[in-house]
């Protein structure tokens, strides 16, 4: 499912909060993840700050950059993927009547 | 599809076992000696024990759940060592499992049985908001926190109750009452836990509403990709945080 939105222009970006970047990068291959794993080995305080992310947390981000859907836990697609399919067909459609 | 279904077990038990390590406690190792030592032990055991069951695959509050037979435990712990620090202690942890394994109504009622002036409160309201947003029920919740906030006096402890009353606002989708008792939160206790938190939550009130702009972010990937957020306009994006642990 994954493949089929980012074919049809969804950027996935995942940010680790881990400490040890051996750890990550070995579960990123066991795993096959194949999207952008920003970490700077020190917990990402920073963007964990900036986004309020304490614990597993997603924001879907529009074309314009605007937040249009929060969710804590851990990455379930199906809670997200009616605003994900949304924005994509919406903005798609804007962009032919462009 | 899931792509870190283990990671909130481990939550799960590092809160158990910041609880069994809680700072303030560190006096009342000393003065209380084995009792609070042993409990801490089955605490950090019993969290161990769940991480396991969960990261081989275990569901919450399935039948074979350990949470529930540790929250029983506690429970009777607790029951027979009223008053002392430790029994708050296993008190916290009890229904703090029996919420993580979603025995939401017993955690209600169990709750419900605790005087106003048990020093377990300022855990248990946590547990007890993550249940009554479970059951849909976040009013019961601000009705009990409004209750107790008029008994207590322990300026921590009340800290704690008016960050948890403002979550359930939250959940409620009643941000302004929200903000109203976060402030609160910081202002009862303004070095504790729970008013950094507050703190946390009102800056996300503020700008991470839905609708407001996401924050400009400049940052590099573990493959020394930088990804700037200005170079994302025009796209969907879903930033996932998470951690393998």
């Amino acid at each position: 499912m994954l493949n089929e939105y980012s074919s049809a222009g969804l950027v996935l970006i995942s940010i680790s909060l881990d400490e040890d970047l051996g750890a990550l990068r070995h579960m990123v291959a066991v795993k096959g993840i194949t999207w952008p794993q920003i970490c700077d080995g020190k917990g990402s305080i920073e963007l964990v700050r900036l986004f309020n992310a304490q614990t597993p947390t997603q924001y879907v981000l529009d074309r314009d950059g605007r937040i249009r859907s929060k969710h804590v836990g851990s990455l379930g697609l199906d809670k997200i993927k009616g605003t994900i399919s949304g924005l994509l067909s919406e903005s798609n459609q804007d962009r032919v009547r462009e | 599809m899931t792509i870190q279904s283990h990671c909130f077990a481990v939550v799960v038990s590092m809160a158990v076992i910041a609880l069994a390590r809680a700072p303030g406690q560190q006096s009342e190792v000393r003065a209380e000696g084995v009792d609070l030592k042993q409990i801490r032990e089955v605490i950090e055991q019993a969290a161990d024990e769940l991480n396991s069951f969960r990261v081989s695959g275990g569901k919450a509050g399935a039948a074979t759940d350990p949470a529930r037979k540790s929250a029983d435990y506690l429970w009777r712990y607790r029951e027979q060592h009223v008053g002392t620090p430790a029994a708050a202690l296993a008190t916290r942890a009890a229904i703090h499992f029996l919420q993580v394994a979603n025995e939401d109504g017993q955690v209600m009622s169990l709750a419900e049985r605790l005087p106003s002036d048990d020093p377990a409160w300022d855990g248990v309201i946590s547990d007890m908001r993550a249940s009554a947003r479970k059951m849909g029920d976040s009013e019961r919740l601000v009705r009990k926190a409004k209750f107790l906030l008029r008994e207590v006096k322990d300026s921590r402890v009340r800290a704690s109750i008016q960050l948890h009353m403002a979550r359930s606002y939250l959940d409620l989708n009643q941000p302004a009452e929200a903000e109203r008792a976060f402030r609160a939160a910081q202002r009862e206790a303004p070095n504790s836990n729970a008013a950094k938190e507050a703190e946390g939550f009102l800056y996300e009130l503020t700008n991470l509403a839905v609708g407001q702009s996401a924050p400009q972010f400049e940052s590099r990937t573990i493959d020394g990709a930088l990804i700037r957020s200005a170079d994302l306009k025009g796209k969907v994006v879903l930033l996932n945080f998470w951690a393998t642990w």
